[in-house]
């Protein structure tokens, strides 16, 4: 379903239903960037319908300049040939820690492909993007974005949460008591089964220095709707879950 | 050294057999590796000084069990779409495959499960249970497996086993007991030089190669595979470690990313538990 986040920020992307009605967001984030839109991840194949009559809703004539890669597990990718075939001339910006020629599908060409350094910004269709590298994170290529202009932090698989089927068009600043600690625990819990591995308090220290360093105001996670309300108010029940299951 | 070889490059693919029934299909650049993989690995030698700057070559390993019935580890990558279904062919010699398992659903590891699927419609997927939302990866129609369950193959009797180090939450392992095999995925990745591509690591001490270089390589690139490691404790972890390689009689070492240990595998598993703490110890910064 196609949303307006805040400024030109737009969420599209549908979910899947899994055991006991859980929901899981598979999201795509558009930045229109006036002229020179700008796609965060690509979505899943399983909505490759939707996504794509949400895209050209969105974008009209424009065509997108860049698809940026959070990371290549098929959910972020899934949607990649589609959005290709309609916009050839599309760039893909990915992380520089990942191996193009066996991490993407092999008909994606090397001048299709650039690479964005963790710590580094890149100027996109005029936009400043700047890159770091992804914290909290299931697959070793995976990077964290984040736009200066909206002031939003894209970050892939972190800070998804799981949901009931009543929430899923909802930001969190449309929902009663905003994005429940459980929602996210159950989320972080499937996707980070390291989680009972580590030191909580040494992920959570991490994740304090990113927002430490910049100003947040909207977090853009892959599976989960973006967090525009209460960012604060996320983070500390996202620290509270990783507590618990760590 | 006994190896057919398929395609070049990015998509070149070597078979080796390890037993009479268990063949090593690997994916490696050789030469030209350091210009595909060169910034990827640069990472590495960044990170650890004392490694061999010209070991540029990562290696993508897919096994195959030729038993009563046949069993597939893995599928390699998009990029070895024709090179991997050759090879298949080849060693399957007009026989069916009855099993295909993904250890977890990143493009190296499952990226030819359709291709492969097409050619063979009557093997039976497998996969992890316990999680959901199984669609979302492609595995929607796929068998679970619950760690514990057994695969009788004939000779060969395939335990899913529970995994020390994970990334993506699908990750599974593997222990095959009548030849002491174990698939630990991506733990104990290392690198090697374009020119020394398929080899056993017994061949690798051959070239050079040691287990204290497998020691520093792993100890490096573990930061990269398994990020979460500056979170964990070094003492817990080789306690882990330990009491792992107590509980299987590891035969043969055949990770996803190392060359297959065929000898001296205390030695080799001595080094790897050492590199474990070395990483988690290291000191080394995220970019914030």
């Amino acid at each position: 379903m196609l949303r307006h986040v805040v400024d030109d920020l737009y969420q599209i992307g549908e979910s899947v239903c899994g055991q006991d009605g859980w929901h899981e967001a598979i999201r795509v984030f558009v930045l229109l960037n006036d002229g020179c839109p700008l796609i965060f991840d690509a979505g899943s194949h399983l909505h490759r319908g939707q996504i794509m009559d949400e895209l050209k809703e969105l974008l009209g004539e424009t065509a997108p300049g860049f698809v940026f890669l959070t990371h290549t597990e098929l959910p972020h990718t899934g949607n990649l040939s589609a959005i290709l075939k309609e916009w050839p001339e599309t760039k893909l910006v990915v992380s520089s820690a990942i191996l193009p020629y066996c991490e993407l599908p092999w008909w994606v060409t090397e001048d299709q492909v650039l690479f964005g350094y963790a710590g580094t910004d890149g100027t996109y269709g005029g936009r400043s993007i700047s890159f770091l590298d992804g914290i909290l994170k299931d697959q070793p290529g995976t990077h964290w974005m984040f736009d200066h202009q909206t002031g939003t932090l894209f970050t892939a698989d972190a800070f998804g949460y799981l949901f009931h089927a009543s929430a899923d068009a909802k930001f969190d600043d449309e929902l009663e008591e905003g994005i429940p600690q459980d929602w996210l625990q159950r989320y972080h819990e499937q996707a980070f089964r390291f989680l009972p591995q580590v030191s909580g308090e040494k992920v959570n220290a991490d994740i304090s220095k990113v927002f430490g360093k910049r100003s947040v105001n909207v977090v853009a996670p892959t599976h989960g709707n973006a967090i525009r309300g209460n960012t604060d108010q996320c983070v500390a029940r996202l620290n509270q879950a990783i507590l618990e299951l760590c | 050294m006994d190896v057919k070889i398929y395609g070049e490059g990015t998509s070149r693919v070597g078979v080796r057999q390890i037993t009479p029934k268990i063949f090593w299909i690997c994916h490696c650049i050789g030469e030209g590796a350091g210009d595909v993989n060169g910034g990827f690995v640069s990472d590495f030698a960044r990170a650890n000084p004392i490694l061999d700057p010209e070991a540029t070559d990562i290696k993508y390993n897919s096994f195959l069990f030729l038993d009563e019935k046949t069993f597939l580890v893995d599928t390699l990558s998009p990029g070895q779409h024709d090179t991997m279904l050759a090879a298949l062919r080849d060693i399957l010699d007009g026989r069916n495959l009855d099993y295909m398992w993904i250890s977890h659903t990143e493009l190296p590891h499952a990226g030819n499960t359709a291709a492969i699927r097409r050619v063979h419609p009557e093997l039976e997927l497998l996969t992890v249970g316990g999680h959901d939302h199984y669609e979302v990866h492609g595995l929607e129609d796929a068998k679970l497996l619950d760690f514990g369950a057994r695969v009788n193959l004939g000779e060969h009797e395939i335990e899913i086993i529970k995994p020390l180090f994970v990334d993506h939450a699908l990750t599974q392992w593997l222990y095959e007991h009548n030849s002491g095999f174990l698939c630990p995925v991506d733990w104990a990745l290392n690198v090697q030089r374009p020119d020394q591509s398929f080899r056993f690591m017994d061949e690798m001490e051959e070239v050079g190669y040691s287990a204290e270089r497998f020691m520093h390589e792993v100890s490096t690139t573990s930061r990269f595979v398994f990020p979460w490691l500056r979170w964990a404790d070094a003492d817990e972890t080789v306690k882990m470690v330990e009491e792992f390689l107590a509980t299987y009689d590891i035969r043969i070492f055949a990770p996803s990313h190392t060359n297959v240990i065929r000898k001296d595998i205390p030695k080799y598993m001595a080094a790897l538990t050492k590199a474990m703490h070395m990483a988690i110890t290291s000191k080394y910064e995220l970019v914030y």
